[in-house]
């Protein structure tokens, strides 16, 4: 019998008892009872984003890297890093990963431990040269980076992937910023840094090593470029307000560092006093111990104050360091008999400094005396902009961009420390990653005004280039651990990376941290709830009562069918990873 | 020339059910039809029959298995008799729904309370409103033609409904009489194998098999259907009777048979082995006493032959329905049923006896009583207390 | 590895659009039978809820079906398939070609009305899967308390609450030593499917899966928790997700920590009324039942 007649009583169209088959039969399939007409309550395929993504300064694809890791597809998952970091390596140990802090399953048991997966992929790439996901074709406009430092030589990269001939100049005779000189082997290898220089310098830049823009080479001569980035990074002293810092035996920690890493070798006596709390103070401190040296550090303020990264204040501690706090320097003196005195102030926390930190007030006068060989003072650094025209605006003591990266002079853009951001590798990166996109559109003529406001201004290259996947791009909220369904969780414990045996570490600046190998990576991968990330998983396509959530042939990814969807919100209930929204219909 | 054997009724609808190569019999033990049962086993068995044999755990059971492997495409039979069947009872609506040929046996048993195993019409006669064709015979050898003739009838595309072959237990089911069995070969001529195209459970072309209705919509177009089946059924009975009567060399009348009926002034109208008791009483009262009496026997209970009965009556005085069942309240079912058919005319007196309840004996000189008071009432011109209850003690 | 929603095959055979209550579980069962058994299936159909999307038309379900009567629909798989057997033997379908046959049937119909039909079959090792779609009540006719309504549970028949205990009709059917017993939980599909294609590959013989179906309706929850519901009725122990493959039982699931029976008790309007002294006797009867099914 043809189907275009219902045996339904809905439709006025009945058939007359001669027309109907006999036998109460019925043959033919649905096609008007439209049981998306019953739902009050809509749900919609609404991915949202990572916490981890949204903490990764440098804009790490990390939900994607991590799935294809856990699924076995390395390829899949390098192309993903890559597309968005070209230091993963380097970001693998020296980042201090926020996206673990930001991870969700640390609600549940442990965070993923992101950084071990990234490092891991790193490493077993490390011999092969992967070309970079994607590189646009060639397009005919010249770009300058100033800086060869992450943001400079990610700036790089970035314009290279999108198709800019890049001209790197490098004051020094090496590249690679502060991960060269500053950054001890025993946290990053130095082969380890030089292969993914190596990998960025092969995709065809042109390298001006020693060449200091000022000195070697006018500014004005980078305007025959049509875009120029600036990342030269923080490396001056700034001025310091105690009598004897001239004194010989007194260093600067950056330089300090920068010395023994580029010439490996330094004389030092039995006593060095470290003075400052952030990494700097500590990366000093953890090579002197490596040179035989049992340093003391002096803190104005106490541990919990200290700006150094945590597990390295422990590392350091294990390692022999000797910390005092509540220790302000006042003076150094030199002295015939023992070297340098150096005199500090006693201080007490009281009240809170205007950026919310505890205060650290004189105690009542009183100070204390050390002897040192050396003292080496680690309290910060700042940028020089004494090779910059005056057209180029600074606030305060810190280049002026605009929220993606460009000067006060149209063509000049800017990232990495010159800048008001939290000076590490990955917000050095992320701001990189900006202005090389802000970059692109300024050499194509966009009105980047008109598209920061109209939110069209991608932070990553996976949106800039239109490579997300996800079925309703555009404007995503976060995802929070209510979003997630955890009855699909099962708690397993992670592997976790190892250190190197104090005994062992301290002879050399042999890499503390061990990484994960590639299967406990693929494991850890796994724990993973790719929070607010379709993973595929097909509970909303198996548990939908109405076979209303399918496969969309053209997309790939799971669409939810209207004409049939009776609202339930099964599948938003059932969402693992929260990917699924729900909402009274109509109330869009 | 089939072969001839001493069987009793049950055997004899068996050997018919054996000769329509029956496919699927689920059956359930109920005297008095358990023979039935037991030699469909035996026939299977012994490899004489290829056939599905399904003991089930009840007649519900039994005639929803038959109705599932007929939807599926099988010829399907089975037997039951009285509490049985009305423990089948909702599932024969199903079955004449769903318009499935099956073939089913009933063996007449008088309902409990009181229980008793001996016949009385009354179970299958209840079951009248079913939608089943149900045909009365009164020997064996009709018993055995009629299970042939069933299929022929219920699977002809004009009818597709179910059928019922009546008799009364222990009279007919249990007494031995010599049956000519059919040839196999002659049988298969008569018969084609069961292609159902209505109603099939086939993968390949996937129907809701007894659809849900919903309020406004076929309820009545369906049942409408039904009834027009039942009624071309009429002339399908018929045509096979004439083809039966042409290969095998018996005529049973079709909806009914008469006897002497040409100038009768008062008939007996019965059903069952009564007619064969009825019959000799006829030619005895025509040829001894040359009275005007003739005999109808009534074998289709549905279709109600109404018109060929209208027709038969419309000269005859008085009508005598002799009947072993009972409506309470009412009177013989026959008889309420033979009032609805002459409904509003001028016609003969109709006249009611119930005997023979509970197989009470129904003697030639209980019949011959009863035909002669009915002569005498011939010329009255009203007929008092037409519904009467014969052989109670006390009465 | 594969996702099950990978390997079941992509085609609906139970189709979108039919009157099934917003969140029903029958409507994922239908769905995952039919993607399992595949179009060369035949099905026996109580009366039940899921009558209403496969009979009534225009219907949903794209597979040969059959509805007699509330009780028979074993016999339907009795009859069915033993016209299967003599039809291949007669050559009128092809000898090598495979018909599962399944009857689908609520509890009120598996374990009330049809027990004896459903023990008739199951006695004849008939071939085919019966599944009973256990939502604990008569719900097509408006929740009234059936035997396998659990003790305690409001219905419109026992408002009070039930007072009898549910009937165990997995074990009874595991009693009659046909080829497979399971229970199945529509939160588990994995172990749902595997079952199913267990009992779809087997020898000819009568197999009997026991579906534990959350109602929203019925149960008085809302209509997205229906899996939610199923699970913690596994996670808390109450049912348990077993099979019993030629007479050997074997615990599919065993929760690493039962939760407290409360857990599935509270977020269901029809256990509203029970006391404390109520749900601390189901959790005794939970713990009981798990001691006993420690091997």
């Amino acid at each position: 019998m043809n189907k275009s007649k219902a045996l339904g009583p809905d439709i006025q169209n009945l058939y007359t008892y001669s027309e109907l088959p006999i036998g109460a039969t019925a043959v033919g399939l649905p096609e008007g009872r439209e049981t998306g007409l019953w739902r009050y309550m809509r749900p919609t395929i609404e991915e949202k984003i990572p916490p981890c993504q949204e903490a990764c300064p440098a804009g790490n694809w990390i939900q994607r890297f991590v799935d294809a890791t856990a699924s076995g597809n390395l390829d899949e998952a390098w192309r993903a890093l890559k597309l968005e970091n070209p230091f993963p390596g380097v970001c693998g140990r020296v980042c201090y990963h926020p996206c673990e802090e930001s991870c969700i399953r640390k609600e549940f048991d442990v965070s993923t431990f992101i950084h071990l997966i990234e490092r891991s992929l790193a490493d077993s790439f490390f011999n092969e040269r992967l070309t970079p996901p994607i590189i646009r074709k060639k397009q005919d406009k010249k770009t300058a980076v100033v800086g060869s430092g992450p943001a400079g030589l990610a700036c790089a990269y970035f314009l290279r992937v999108l198709g800019y001939e890049v001209t790197i100049f490098e004051a020094r005779n090496e590249l690679g910023g502060i991960p060269q000189t500053g950054i001890p082997a025993y946290r990053l290898p130095k082969e380890i840094l030089n292969k993914e220089i190596g990998d960025i310098i092969a995709l065809g830049i042109e390298v001006r090593k020693g060449c200091r823009i000022g000195k070697d080479m006018d500014f004005s001569e980078l305007f025959t470029y049509d875009a120029i980035f600036l990342a030269t990074g923080a490396h001056q002293t700034p001025p310091v307000n105690i009598p004897g810092v001239t004194n010989e035996g007194v260093y600067q920690g950056m330089d300090f560092l920068a010395r023994y890493n580029m010439e490996s070798s330094i004389d030092v006596g039995e006593r060095v006093l470290v003075i400052g709390g952030g990494n700097v103070a500590i990366d000093v401190s953890r090579t002197l111990i490596r040179l035989g040296i049992q340093p003391t550090l002096l803190y104005r303020r106490t541990r919990s104050e200290m700006p150094a990264h945590s597990e390295e204040i422990d590392d350091a501690l294990a390692e022999g360091a000797r910390f005092q706090y509540l220790l302000s320097p006042f003076s150094i003196r030199k002295s015939e008999k023992t070297g340098l005195i150096l005199e500090c102030a006693k201080m007490k926390i009281q009240g809170v400094d205007p950026d919310g930190r505890p205060r650290a007030v004189p105690h009542e006068g009183k100070r204390v005396s050390f002897e040192a060989d050396q003292v080496i003072l680690a309290i910060g650094e700042v940028p020089d902009f004494s090779y910059l025209p005056k057209e180029i605006d600074l606030i305060k003591d810190l280049l002026w961009v605009n929220e993606w990266g460009q000067t006060s002079v149209e063509k000049v853009f800017a990232g990495g420390d010159m800048i008001d951001q939290p000076w590490n590798i990955s917000e050095a990166i992320g701001s990189a990653k900006r202005a090389a996109i802000a970059m692109d559109h300024f050499l194509k003529g966009d009105d980047l005004q008109n598209l920061f406001r109209q939110g069209a201004l991608a932070k990553t290259m996976r949106e800039h280039l239109d490579l997300d996947l996800s079925p309703e791009p555009g404007h995503r909220e976060v995802a929070t651990f209510n979003d997630l369904n955890l009855s699909y969780v099962r708690s397993f414990s992670s592997q976790l990376s190892g250190k190197l045996p104090t005994v062992e570490r301290i002879c050399d600046f042999r890499e503390v941290n061990s990484g994960l190998d590639l299967d406990a990576a693929i494991k850890e991968a796994g724990r993973c709830l790719s929070c607010g990330v379709c993973k595929m998983c097909g509970n909303c396509y198996l548990f939908c009562p109405d076979g209303a959530v399918q496969i969309n042939p053209t997309t790939g990814r799971y669409a939810i069918n209207y004409q049939y969807c009776k609202g339930c919100g099964i599948c938003q209930n059932e969402c693992p990873v929260g990917a699924i929204t729900i909402e009274a219909e109509g109330a869009m | 020339m089939g072969t001839h054997k001493m069987l009793t009724g049950n055997y004899a609808a068996a050997y018919g059910a054996k000769l329509a190569r029956v496919e699927v019999t689920p059956v359930y033990p109920i005297t008095p039809q358990t023979h039935i049962m037991e030699k469909m086993a035996e026939f299977i068995e012994n490899g004489e029959l290829d056939a599905e044999f399904v003991s089930v755990e009840s007649e519900h059971s039994a005639l929803a298995v038959a109705i599932a492997a007929q939807a599926t495409g099988a010829r399907s039979f089975t037997a039951t008799s009285a509490q049985g069947l009305l423990y089948m009872h909702e599932n024969l609506f199903v079955a004449s729904g769903l318009r499935l040929p099956i073939v089913m046996v009933l063996v007449n048993r008088a309902l409990g309370a009181p229980n008793s195993i001996y016949p009385d019409l009354s179970d299958s006669l209840d079951q009248r409103d079913t939608g089943w064709i149900q045909v009365y015979v009164e020997n064996a050898q009709e018993a055995h033609d009629m299970v042939v003739q069933a299929y022929r009838i219920a699977e002809d595309k004009r009818v597709l409904l179910p059928m019922a072959i009546c008799f009364e237990g222990i009279i007919i089911s249990h007494y031995m009489e010599p049956v000519e069995i059919l040839d196999q070969e002659k049988v298969d001529n008569f018969l084609m194998p069961y292609l159902p195209e209505h109603v099939i459970l086939d993968p390949d072309r996937p129907m809701s098999v007894g659809q849900i209705v919903m309020d406004d919509s076929y309820y009545m177009e369906y049942r409408y259907q039904q009834q027009e089946a039942m009624d071309r059924a009429k002339e399908v009975i018929q045509e096979v009777d004439e083809a039966f009567g042409q290969s095998f060399g018996r005529y049973y009348g079709g909806l009914l048979s008469t006897e002497m009926m040409e100038d009768a002034e008062v008939a007996l109208l019965t059903l069952g082995s009564l007619a064969s008791t009825a019959r000799a009483v006829v030619n005895h009262l025509r040829n001894e006493d040359g009275i005007s009496i003739g005999l109808v026997k009534l074998r289709m209970v549905r279709p109600f032959p109404d018109q060929e009965l209208s027709e038969l009556l419309s000269d005859t005085k008085v009508v005598v329905v002799l009947e072993r069942d009972v409506s309470i309240g009412a009177g013989g079912i026959v008889y309420t049923e033979l009032c609805r058919s002459l409904n509003g005319r001028n016609g003969p007196h109709l006249i009611n006896y119930i005997l023979g309840l509970g197989g009470r004996d129904v003697t030639f000189e209980d019949i011959k009583d009863i035909a002669l008071l009915s002569c005498s009432e011939r010329h009255t011109t009203t007929i008092d207390n037409p519904i009467r209850w014969y052989q109670v003690r006390g009465l | 590895m594969r996702t099950l929603a990978e390997t079941l095959p992509k085609e609906e055979l139970f189709h979108s659009g039919h009157p099934l209550c917003p969140g029903c579980p029958g409507g994922m069962m239908l769905r995952w039978i039919t993607k399992t058994l595949g179009k060369n299936s035949i099905c026996s159909m109580a009366a039940t809820c899921m009558a209403l999307p496969a009979m009534v038309y225009p219907h949903s379900l794209e597979i040969p079906c059959l509805y007699i009567a509330m009780a028979p629909s074993p016999a339907g798989i009795t009859g069915v398939s033993a016209a299967i057997k003599i039809l291949k033997r007669k050559g009128r379908i092809p000898a090598d070609r495979k018909i599962s046959v399944f009857a689908l049937a609520g509890d009120g119909s598996a374990g009330d009305i049809g027990m004896a039909s459903l023990s008739g079959a199951a006695e004849r090792n008939d071939d085919g899967i019966f599944f009973c779609f256990d939502n604990e009540a008569y719900m097509n006719t408006g929740i009234q308390r059936s035997s396998s309504t659990p003790r305690f549970s409001w219905t419109t028949s026992t408002i009070k609450g039930k007072p009898e205990k549910k009937k165990d009709l997995p074990r009874i059917m595991a009693a009659h030593d046909i080829p497979y017993v399971a229970t199945v939980s529509v939160a588990y599909p994995d172990d749902f499917v595997r079952k199913l294609e267990k009992a779809r590959d087997m020898e000819p013989g009568f197999k009997y899966l026991h579906v534990h179906s959350p109602c929203p309706t019925g149960w008085r929850f809302p209509e997205s928790k229906t899996i939610e519901i199923a699970r913690l009725a596994v996670e808390t122990g109450l049912w348990i997700l077993y099979e019993v493959d030629h007479g050997s039982l074997k615990v599919n699931f065993r929760p690493e920590k039962r939760r407290p029976i409360e857990d599935y008790l509270r977020p269901q309007g029809r256990f509203r009324e029970l006391s404390q002294k109520d749900i601390q006797s189901i959790q005794d009867r939970i713990d009981n039942r798990w001691r006993d099914m420690r091997n």
